[in-house]
């Protein structure tokens, strides 16, 4: 798992740190990965929009959740069904 | 909580290395999703190869018996998502990986995984790569290379600042 925003690595550092996160936050500072995947429109968008993808292990895309709600807390738990779920079927 | 706090609660402490010029906990790509995100094992796992034509193990072509997903995401859903246009089309029947395959030559090929129906993400559009990145940095402001991110499953979130909610 991997954390994604256009922050500066010392405020995504700080993040990590105060919500004990036990993976690794990026700086996007150009939106590379964020336009990839539908989080930016433009390389100057200042914010990343919510958005979920799940990589296979050959990184290519398999699902992605791109209305994320963070007033909802189901999005945890939909990932996870979803991951099951593929798992199961293979 | 944050949901991101929740996602690091479910996908196990991450311990191992491999990201490479970050501290510790950059570094923990390999088997982030082992404890949490259950995930299919790597290519050659003797899974069923569903291959895009919807062909299974290269035989007889056609449906792979639900084994699909047919998910309408056109319109708002797809807004603002740079494949919208792709994603306004009718993806059922689509299975996710490589183009083809041969049964045979599992090291030559990628795995085609099957993606079943009725899950709660959207099945991507299109094969897309992983991306090469060259400005994307850890916390510790060194370069990261997206091939960390081979050879396991993995849960990528964009957040739009840090220390926002959700």
């Amino acid at each position: 798992m991997v954390g994604v925003s256009f922050d500066h690595p010392a405020a995504n550092k700080l993040f990590r740190t105060n919500e004990g996160f036990q993976y690794p936050l990026w700086s996007d500072t150009k939106r590379e990965l964020a336009l990839a995947y539908g989080a930016a429109k433009t390389p100057s968008q200042p914010a990343a929009k919510r958005v979920t993808v799940i990589l296979d292990p050959s990184g290519t895309w398999a699902l992605v959740y791109p209305n994320v709600d963070a007033t909802l807390f189901d999005h945890v738990t939909h990932v996870l069904e979803d991951m099951a779920a593929i798992a199961a079927a293979n | 909580m944050l949901v991101a706090g929740a996602l690091a609660a479910c996908a196990g402490d991450g311990a191992s290395g491999g990201a490479g010029g970050g501290d510790a906990a950059d570094s923990a790509l390999a088997g982030s999703n082992d404890a949490g995100a259950p995930g299919p094992d790597v290519p050659g796992d003797g899974g069923p190869a569903v291959f895009a034509d919807g062909s299974l193990d290269g035989g007889a072509s056609g449906d792979t018996d639900g084994a699909t997903t047919h998910v309408d995401v056109a319109g708002d859903v797809a807004d603002g998502l740079p494949w919208a246009d792709a994603v306004a089309a009718d993806v059922s029947g689509r299975t996710h990986g490589g183009d083809t395959g041969d049964a045979t030559s599992a090291d030559a090929a990628p795995k085609t995984w099957v993606i079943p129906p009725g899950l709660h993400g959207q099945p991507a559009p299109e094969p897309l790569p992983l991306p090469v990145v060259t400005a994307v940095v850890d916390t510790s402001n060194q370069p990261v290379d997206t091939a960390v991110l081979l050879g396991q499953w993995t849960v990528m979130w964009f957040y739009p600042a840090a220390s926002t909610f959700g």
